[in-house]
């Protein structure tokens, strides 16, 4: 079974539409990378996944998405927002909460785990986010005191801890440096043994270093979707040759 | 050359105008403390403990001290839950037909004249239970206080930037959790500057107490009795003929103004530093 099954998706801001008609199968287990220049939706998509599109006023959704077989406009949101974990562009562990905290909130908030077993959890979240042994010893620390990977990394860490079966990623390295971005790239690669991780990037080369399987998003619409292999060596539309080779986008 | 000069005039003219917009504050503030600060010595700590003198005697402030303080204490206890939920609810319902209503009503009773407020509680208040008392001053206060809150709730929550709400959303939490959990904490440094400057603001008021607390000169009594408060003293003491009263009553605005300056400048100094 697919883990994401997205038919027919049209999403409008008032009257700017700005996915007009996307079908994408997601299967299980695999880094799939949304790809795409500014502005052609990818992020749109992506968040209409967890639903966080919504958040947004007058937005407008048609279509369907299904989240191993069910639709998740009927789903608790809750429930599907714990399946789908999400990370974003600028890292946004909350400032306020200590290292700890951040990962134990929503694992309190959800039910995640009670008592001692939070403590667990939390250090389970950080070992699987590759981020225990730097901060093992300051968990009580503000978060915003660690480095922009770091705190990417605990976002991760944040996610995981609900237990997700899917993990979106919105750009997750576009604001961190080359070392801490191949930091993230390399966790995504461990993490996708286990889950199935969506990532949207504007980066030809970052979607062809870390994905299985990539979407051209292009003005709203697939221009084209498969292997990675396939896509940047023998791309079918001329217009994904054009962007994996760099002369649009 | 002309240019140039143009130039020169313009600019000594913008820092003369912005010299005399400060000098007033600069000249409550230097004759505030000329004129005070002897009074203090003078009357030494029995200022702030003991209550009004006859003419011409040694004597203190404290009925108007206890009575600002009361009333200003009542005054949050009432309006500071109202209003920082009022500001939580304009702020995160923007587009809401009530929430545009309220804040456009809150930029106005920011600017509404005290002293209406105070005949407004009087109605309400003072003439139903028959006499001025603490509770209607507090009351009164309470209502010029609420703007100043809700307003910079509002602001405080407004500024909270939208990924923080998002990545909490993401993790599955309700809009309350969100609300209350995450933006109000982030938001915190800004709400209790809103508290502080609306309970400063409020505890030199004067207008909106004349017609609901009344004033005492000697006793310091329960919320439903009549109480003095410092503002309200300045006002009728400096209208008395005698001298000592007049010293009192600089004494009791430079208390007033040391009141008002410990709690703005630590605010001003933290918003200077972040």
């Amino acid at each position: 079974m697919n883990a994401v099954e997205i038919e027919g998706v049209k999403i409008s801001y008032g009257n700017l539409e700005v996915l007009k008609g996307v079908d994408l199968s997601i299967p299980e287990r695999i880094c799939f990378a949304i790809m795409g220049p500014s502005g052609c939706g990818k992020s749109t998509l992506l968040k209409a996944i967890n639903r966080l599109i919504e958040l947004n006023d007058n937005v407008k959704i048609r279509g369907e998405i299904k989240l191993f077989g069910q639709s998740i406009f009927k789903m608790d949101l809750t429930r599907l927002r714990r399946e789908v974990g999400m990370v974003f562009q600028h890292p946004n562990p909350f400032p306020h909460m200590s290292i700890y905290d951040n990962i134990a909130f929503a694992v309190k908030c959800n039910r995640i785990a009670k008592g001692k077993e939070i403590d667990k959890v939390v250090e389970w979240a950080l070992k699987k986010a590759v981020l225990w042994d730097e901060v093992k010893d300051r968990l009580k620390n503000k978060a915003n005191q660690l480095s922009g990977g770091q705190m990417q990394r605990l976002c991760i860490a944040r996610a995981l801890a609900l237990k997700p079966r899917v993990l979106l990623m919105d750009e997750p390295t576009a604001n961190l440096d080359p070392i801490a971005a191949s930091k993230i790239e390399d966790l995504i690669q461990e993490l996708k043994k286990e889950y199935t991780i969506v990532i949207v990037t504007h980066s030809p080369a970052q979607a062809a270093r870390i994905a299985d399987q990539v979407a051209f998003l292009y003005l709203g619409k697939v221009v084209e979707v498969g292997d990675v292999n396939e896509i940047f060596e023998k791309p079918k539309n001329e217009l994904t040759e054009k962007y994996v080779t760099g002369r649009i986008g | 050359m002309l240019r140039e000069l143009k130039n020169k005039v313009f600019v000594i003219y913008l820092i003369l105008s912005a010299f005399l917009v400060i000098l007033p504050l600069f000249h409550i503030l230097f004759s505030v403390f000329a004129n005070g600060i002897p009074v203090l010595l003078k009357y030494g700590l029995a200022f702030l403990t003991e209550t009004l003198p006859a003419p011409n005697r040694g004597g203190g402030i404290f009925p108007a001290i206890y009575g600002t303080f009361m009333m200003v204490f009542l005054a949050s206890l009432m309006g500071i839950p109202l209003a920082v939920l009022a500001g939580i609810f304009v702020a995160e319902y923007p587009n809401n037909a009530l929430s545009r209503a309220t804040r456009s009503l809150l930029l106005i009773m920011l600017e509404f004249p005290t002293i209406l407020v105070g005949l407004f509680v009087m109605a309400i208040l003072v003439m139903p239970i028959g006499s001025f008392s603490a509770l209607a001053g507090a009351f009164a206060l309470m209502i010029v206080m609420l703007p100043y809150v809700a307003t910079y709730t509002e602001q405080a929550m407004r500024s909270v930037p939208a990924q923080y709400k998002e990545g909490a959303y993401a993790l599955g939490l309700r809009k309350v959790r969100v609300v209350f959990s995450i933006t109000l904490k982030i938001a915190k440094k800004g709400v209790i500057t809103g508290l502080l400057i609306g309970m400063a603001k409020v505890s030199g008021e004067t207008a909106p107490l004349i017609f609901t607390a009344g004033n005492a000169w000697r006793s310091t009594g329960g919320v439903l009795e009549p109480v003095g408060a410092i503002p309200l003293w300045i006002y009728y003491l400096v209208q008395q003929p005698y001298t000592n009263y007049h010293e009192i009553a600089w004494g009791a605005a430079l208390v007033l103004m040391l009141f008002f300056l410990a709690v703005f400048l630590p605010i001003r100094l933290s918003m200077v530093r972040t």
